[in-house]
């Protein structure tokens, strides 16, 4: 039997974002600059109309440096299309960093509400998320049929638009490579589940997003309520395979363990693939109670951390791959051992 | 055979001439002929004088942002709202492969869940006449006239 606890480290964060479109102007993908800076204005002069957004940030993502731009897309609040792209956009951020709206992203408008806090009513979140909508529905006319709904660049989001997604730490089934299985079950029930860091990506980390492939012929609340459904059914999983890690496969587990320790420990490099897959091994160490190295908050920290613009930024300044890597496993090293010391 | 050109000499060339990747016509010509032709550029203006005789069927495009069918298969991406309904028919095909169903269910935008409501009671209404279910028919014609009435506006002002 497991302790009380043994999930505390699944939960990661939790996202939902709607796609919008303006009515008479081509997507984003076949616009000219001219065009799309023109959607870029019109939007802004919406937004700008509106009271709920007075407090927002304003960026616009050409007066950033790349290392910015990329601390931007690690921390989720743009995707890495949206910070490399080279055409005319834009981003309104929220204070609390809760919210973004991304402006020419691939489609016209992408409101998304991001939070690390699990406690929190999932359903507050679609609710605000609509809320908005609505209050941006008064200022610009979006692209919609009765049909087909709110029309979007790629048919894989028309409909509501709506994607939500849940980022689930959940080494048991990663390592033992169950959670094959269950993507590729989940895959004809309308769920993906994919890598942090997007489609066709392995899981690095053991971070696995879970999403809904559906944003058609579902309503809103059905796909809210068929991720919590999904949420619940893979975390009953991932428990149940640690158990069975600790019992039967406790050799196969005892040895991941010690080499991601002494990888973590000793390796003079890591890549930011191997140092996320160690880093999750000792994480779940310290859930079951073997090692107590560092806290769950810190723990979070430090995924993030020793991703490569955010290492760049710590050094303030522009690292080679091998650079990075080197200053990642030192970096962890000092984030980790520090009190144990050199003995 | 004889070549086509001269009428004289053997034929051992054989010449396609296209339009894109379509063959329009096969010229059977003798090496002389082939060769003059090409340096000549007959056969070029053979060429096009066959494209305007026999022109190919246009490629379908949206009228608005001037993307092709090809160009939406290559890619999976619209060019705009409009393509929606040039390819209509392609896109309800695809839809049944990626999506759960082939039309909307959620929210539209506050006029046209109106409209969406309204076409429903409707529906609903014209069904419970047909059925002599009378005392349904009232409900819902009273249901039908709180939506169409002017002060029914959802979201209208505040």
């Amino acid at each position: 039997m497991l302790e009380k606890g043994v999930d505390r480290d699944i939960f990661i964060s939790f996202r939902i974002r709607l796609a919008r479109n303006l009515k008479n102007y081509p997507f984003v993908n076949r616009a000219p600059s001219q065009i799309l800076k023109e959607i870029k204005d019109r939007i802004k002069k919406a937004i700008n109309k509106i009271p709920f957004f007075n407090d927002f940030w304003r960026i616009d993502p050409e007066s950033l440096d790349p290392i910015e731009k990329g601390i931007l897309a690690e921390e989720r609040w743009i995707s890495f299309g949206f910070a490399c792209a080279e055409h005319p956009r834009y981003l309104f951020l929220s204070p609390s960093k809760s919210m973004s709206i991304m402006v020419n992203e691939e489609d016209h408008l992408r409101l998304q509400f991001f939070t690390s806090e699990n406690g929190k009513e999932r359903r507050k979140y679609l609710e605000k998320i609509i809320e908005i909508d609505r209050l941006l529905e008064k200022e610009l006319p979006f692209a919609v049929s009765m049909k087909w709904g709110y029309l979007t660049a790629c048919p894989t989001n028309l409909g509501t638009g709506l994607r939500v997604s849940v980022c689930l730490h959940l080494p048991a089934l990663g390592l033992t490579g169950r959670i094959r299985e269950i993507a590729k079950r989940w895959e004809k029930e309308g769920w993906e589940i994919r890598g942090i860091f997007g489609e066709g990506t392995p899981g690095a980390g053991n971070l696995f997003q879970i999403t809904n492939r559906y944003t058609l012929g579902w309503s809103e609340e059905e796909i809210l309520e068929g991720l919590e459904k999904k949420e619940k059914e893979i975390k009953e999983e991932e428990l149940v395979l640690r158990a069975w890690l600790l019992k039967e496969g406790r050799i196969e587990w005892e040895d991941k363990f010690m080499r991601a320790l002494a990888l973590l420990r000793f390796a003079p490099k890591l890549n930011t693939y191997e140092a996320l897959e160690y880093l999750s091994i000792l994480w779940l160490a310290s859930v079951f109670g073997i090692i107590n190295l560092i806290e769950d908050e810190s723990m979070k920290k430090l995924f993030l951390d020793i991703q490569p613009f955010h290492l760049q930024r710590r050094k303030g300044r522009t690292l080679t791959p091998v650079e990075r890597d080197i200053l990642r496993a030192e970096y962890i090293r000092e984030r980790l051992f520090r009190q144990v010391g050199n003995a | 055979m004889k070549c086509e050109l001269c009428g004289k000499r053997e034929a051992t060339v054989l010449y396609a001439l296209k339009k894109g990747k379509t063959v329009l016509f096969h010229l059977k010509l003798c090496p002389e002929c082939a060769r003059k032709g090409l340096k000549d550029k007959v056969i070029d203006g053979l060429n096009k004088f066959l494209e305007l005789l026999l022109p190919v069927k246009e490629e379908k495009k949206c009228p608005d942002c001037g993307l092709s069918k090809e160009e939406f298969k290559e890619t999976g991406f619209l060019g705009c709202p409009r393509c929606y309904s040039t390819f209509r028919k392609e896109i309800e095909g695809l839809v049944k492969k990626i999506q759960f169903a082939p039309y909307h269910k959620g929210r539209l935008p506050t006029r046209l869940e109106k409209l969406r409501e309204e076409r429903i009671l409707k529906k609903l209404l014209q069904d419970a006449i047909e059925e002599e279910r009378f005392e349904d028919a009232g409900e819902l014609k009273e249901k039908l006239d709180k939506l169409l009435s002017p002060r029914s506006h959802v979201g209208k002002g505040s």
